[in-house]
Formats: structure tokens, sequence, C-alpha cells
């Protein structure tokens, strides 16, 4: 009677064990099935909302100058290029991606860090690399593997008690994975460049450049879970490949300033949009980099004094009172500019020059929406 | 069947671990660091839970309306990798706060409707008044409560629905902020705000 009530106990036990780790790979196996048949689905949706957001810029002639390019690329044969559709799109993010039906997405700041055609030309056979190559069909199908291998490893890592070693793995093979598509993009689309007649190094100064705007982010990146490569080893890996190749430097075209007769206009829009989503070191990088070119418009000059203003103050109160003062003292004057020149003053102590300009600042717009604020600092000086 | 009992015993505790309940929102929170006093009593039928060091109050439901409270250091590196710069006006905290929500996605076309500094317990706090639109579409309003403190800047942010709810408990926001008691000597003065004589 007692080896049958230990018998019972140890099947029961049994039983629940069994229970417990089959409904664990019920649930693992159910997550894989609707990660397979609404990957496509998803990946559209993702897409879609940003065309339904109504923030695709619709600007024919940027349009028109990117399938240019495009054209160019594929030495001007019109049915290669047909493939692709180019939409630029208002985001503060730095980043470009392609679509599995060729449609080619570009944030907008990227525009602003691009110095010329070459470069252009750059991301632009980069982003149809990812689709000529067939990267989107292989990334589903890796994360197909990977989440069968993660699910399985997730059940044997909580028999042993180590939780989430699957989804690590999974995390880290995946990493490599979309890595090694990277630099197989980097690589054909560089030969596109040199073919079509840009200059190659281009792309190694496209590099150098996103490396300036994104260092503090390139630091804190974690290389094992990243998707894309660091920016330094890209640079290096375009290096090398320039230099075995033999190109000299001078050859092919850069095309800066058919780049920037179209793309000048939307550089304000640009410094707006980093202003506002608080991408305080990439708009810094840009003020540095367009301060070098004759970019002198009052707009660009505020906007450039106020982020050194708001963010910069300790180490820029003179650089940043020079370019609000030219703002504020141009033929067309932005008013805001007297205001900030106020706030300058006044975190730097010197009360008697910002009640001079919040007055300026005042009497130029009486029914401003800060006047209150503004009136409120006067009130204590 | 002690050891079964045992396994059920552990495996439920497992699953409950996982959920931090909410509970009616009561008494009163006393923040150590900056010994400021607020009355979690007054808005009624509201409900509190507290996720890392942030305290959320709702109704019904975060995505219709929430009031937040919480600390940023000043030191605290924010998502953009930068930090709240060491000369800042008490107006500029709100709007470096509300650009790193929307760096983080949190919401697209943030508007800042009104910038005032309005006293609170007799300190200047910088209270902003703004909108935007959430991932889920929905347009929100929200108020946003700054308060400077020696070693921290504790913020209380209520945001709703804009078109139904965000009147329905707007006066609850009104209510709780009334209730807070700032401490003298842990208020930091910011530049161009007099020092409040008590």
């Amino acid at each position: 009677m007692a080896l049958n009530i230990t018998f019972i106990k140890s099947m029961f036990r049994k039983s629940f064990l069994i229970l417990f780790f089959g409904s664990l790979a019920i649930f693992a196996e159910r997550e894989l099935t609707l990660l397979k048949e609404d990957m496509a689905v998803i990946d559209s949706r993702a897409h879609d909302r940003i065309d339904a957001s109504k923030i695709i810029i619709e600007d024919e002639s940027l349009n028109q100058y990117l399938k240019q390019v495009v054209l160019k690329l594929h030495n001007n044969d019109y049915q290669q290029a047909e493939n692709f559709s180019i939409k630029v799109y208002s985001s503060a993010a730095l980043n470009a991606f392609s679509k599995s039906d060729g449609t080619i997405y570009i944030c907008l700041p990227i525009l602003g860090m691009i110095d010329n055609e070459a470069q252009l030309a750059f991301l632009l056979a980069h982003e149809m690399t990812h689709w000529s190559q067939n990267h989107h069909m292989e990334m589903k199908y890796e994360l197909h593997t990977q989440a069968l291998k993660a699910a399985q490893s997730q059940i044997a890592g909580s028999i042993f008690g180590v939780s989430g070693a699957g989804s690590q793995s999974a995390q880290i093979a995946l990493s490599g994975f979309s890595k090694k598509h990277e630099h197989e993009a980097d690589s054909i689309a560089l030969a596109m460049v040199s073919l079509s007649g840009y200059n190659p190094w281009a792309a190694k100064e496209f590099f150098m450049t996103m490396y300036t705007w994104l260092k503090h982010k390139e630091k804190k990146r974690v290389a094992k879970y990243a998707t894309h490569p660091k920016l330094m080893k890209r640079y290096k890996a375009c290096k090398n490949r320039i230099i075995n190749n033999n190109t000299d430097t001078t050859s092919g075209e850069i095309g800066k300033d058919s780049y920037h007769s179209v793309l000048q206009p939307y550089h304000i829009k640009i410094a707006e949009l980093l202003l506002q989503s608080n991408s305080v070191y990439e708009l810094h990088a840009m003020a540095i980099q367009k301060s070098n070119t004759d970019y002198t418009s009052p707009k660009w000059r505020y906007l450039r004094g106020k982020l050194l203003e708001v963010y910069f103050a300790k180490d820029s109160f003179s650089v940043a009172r020079k370019e609000l003062h030219s703002a504020a003292h141009d033929t067309f004057p932005i008013v805001q500019s007297f205001r900030d020149l106020g706030w300058l003053y006044l975190k730097n102590g010197k009360t008697d020059s910002a009640s001079l300009y919040f007055n300026e600042y005042l009497q130029a717009n009486q029914s401003a929406k800060d006047a209150e604020l503004i009136r409120y600092y006067l009130g204590q000086m | 069947m002690k050891l079964t009992l045992v396994y059920i015993v552990v495996l439920l505790s497992l699953f409950s671990g996982c959920v931090t309940p909410w509970t009616k929102s009561t008494g009163s929170l006393l923040a150590q660091k900056s010994r400021y006093r607020i009355d979690l009593n007054t808005p009624k039928d509201w409900y509190k839970k507290k996720v890392n060091k942030t305290m959320f109050f709702t109704i019904h439901g975060l995505s219709l309306e929430h009031i937040v409270l919480y600390n940023l250091k000043w030191t605290d590196t924010l998502s953009s990798g930068f930090r709240m710069p060491k000369k800042v006006l008490l107006n500029e905290i709100p709007e470096i706060i509300i650009g790193e929500l929307c760096a983080n996605a949190y919401g697209l076309n943030a508007e800042i409707t009104k910038n005032s500094i309005e006293e609170i317990n007799n300190f200047p706090c910088a209270v902003t008044r703004f909108s935007y639109t959430a991932p889920n579409s929905l347009r929100m309003q929200g108020i946003m409560c700054c308060i400077p403190f020696k070693s921290h800047i504790t913020i209380l942010r209520y945001i709703a629905e804009k078109s139904h709810y965000y009147e329905k408990s707007y006066e609850d926001f009104l209510t709780m902020l009334s209730t807070i008691q700032i401490e003298h000597k842990k208020y930091r003065y910011l530049p161009g705000i007099k020092e409040v004589v008590l």
C-alpha cells in the first residue's frame, strides 16, 4: 500500500512537470506560428504607418533629383531604376531603410548630414543592395529559425533555471547575421558608386560624418546585439576596399553644388526637427558642419544660437550671443532672438542686458504666447 | 503530497510575482530627499501603482488619463545622451523634458500651448500645458509641473485624452497639486528667480 502511494506521488510529480514544460512548449510554438504568418503583415503595417502619418515630403524637385541619382546608379537603365521608389519623410531619426517591394524610406535629417551627391548615391546604393540581394527574405527566414531555437533553449533553460538564455543567444545570432548583410551591402554599394562614375572616397567620408553626428550613441551601443556594425569598423572596411582597388582620390564625380542646390532649403526644417526632438548632439554637429559653409540665413543663425543658448551656454556664451545678435539685427530679424538673448544674459547673471532685450521682445511682439512669462522675469529683476 | 503542494505554491507565486497590483490612492507621500509632502487622498477613486521609483495614478486606464510623479536628477543622462544643462532657466526644464518624451516616440506633433511660472506652496514652479498625438492616434492634452530641488527636479504630470477625459479629471490634478508642501531649505533657486521670503 505504502509502495503504491509513493508510486502515485512520483507519477503525479512527473505528470505535473510534463504538463508544465509542455505548456511552455505550446506557448512557444504558438508564438512561432504567429511570428511566421504575421511577419509580412507586421512589416507592411510599420511602413503603412509612415505613409499614413502624413509625414512623407511631397516635393517634385526633390523626388526628381533622387530618381536621377537612382537612374545614374543603374547606368541610365530605366527598366532597372523603375524597381525603386524613394520616399523622404520628416522624422528626427538619422535613418534610411528599404521595404521588400523596393521602396526606400529616408529620414530627412540624414539628407542634412550628407554633403554631396556621391554620398547620397552610396546611401541609395546600399539600400538598393538590401533589396537586390534579398536580405529581407533571408532575415525573415533567419528570424524564424532563431525563434525556433530560442523557444527550444528557453524550455531547456527553464529546466536548468537559466531564464532568457534562448532569446539572448537568438539576438546575438540575428545581430551577427544582420551585420553580415550590412557589410555585403556596403561592399556592393561601393562597387556600384564607382562603376556609375561617382568618387568612391565619398563613402568613406559618409561614415566619418555619421560617426561625428552619432558619436554619443555609438559609445553606448552594445555591439553584440546591434543590427549594424560599428561605424568606425565600416569606415575602415570601406577605406581598405578603396585602397585595395587603387582608386585615385580625385577620380569620379562628387556633385556638391547640385546636391546643395536641391537640399539647402531643407536645412532649416531639419534643424527644427532635431531641436524639437531634443536631438541636441546631432543638431550641434550639424551647426558645426554648416557653419563652415556659407550658411548665414537669420533663421539658421537663430536656431544655432538657441541651441547653444539652451544646451551649451557654459562654454558657448560668446558664440551663442554672436549668432543671436546676427539673427536679431538682420534686415529680416527673427523676433524670438531678442527673447533668447534676454534668457542668455539672464543665465549669465547680466540682468540689465536681459531686461533690455526682454523689453525689446515685448515691444516687437506684444501678443506673444510667452509674454506673460517674460513679464514674470521682468518683475523679478 | 506536501511536496506537490509546495510545487504549486512556488508556481503560483512565480506568476503572481510578475504583477504589481494597483491599489486605491490613499494616505500621503513624504519624499525623503526633497522633503516635500503630497496628499494622495484627495483625488477620490484614483488608483496608484509604483514602478521603478515612478508613481502612476489613474481612474480609467493609463492610455486615457494618468498622473505621473517622479524625480529627475540634475545629473541624469537623458535618452538623447544629453544631461540637463547646469545653467538652465526654470521655464526651459519642461521644454527639455517634453522634447525628451517626443524623442522616445512617446508622441507625435507635440505642441507647447502655454509655458508659465506659477507659485505652488509659495515657491515658483514651471507649469507647462501641452498636447501631442499618442501612438494609438488619440490626441492627448497634458499639464506638467516641474519643481526644482537641490539634488533633482520633481515632476508631476497629468495627461488625458483631449476631447473627453482631460476636463473630467483636471480638477483632481489641481487638488493634488495644491497639497504639495515644499521645505524651504531644499528648493533650488534658478537664474532670474528671487528668493522667497517666508
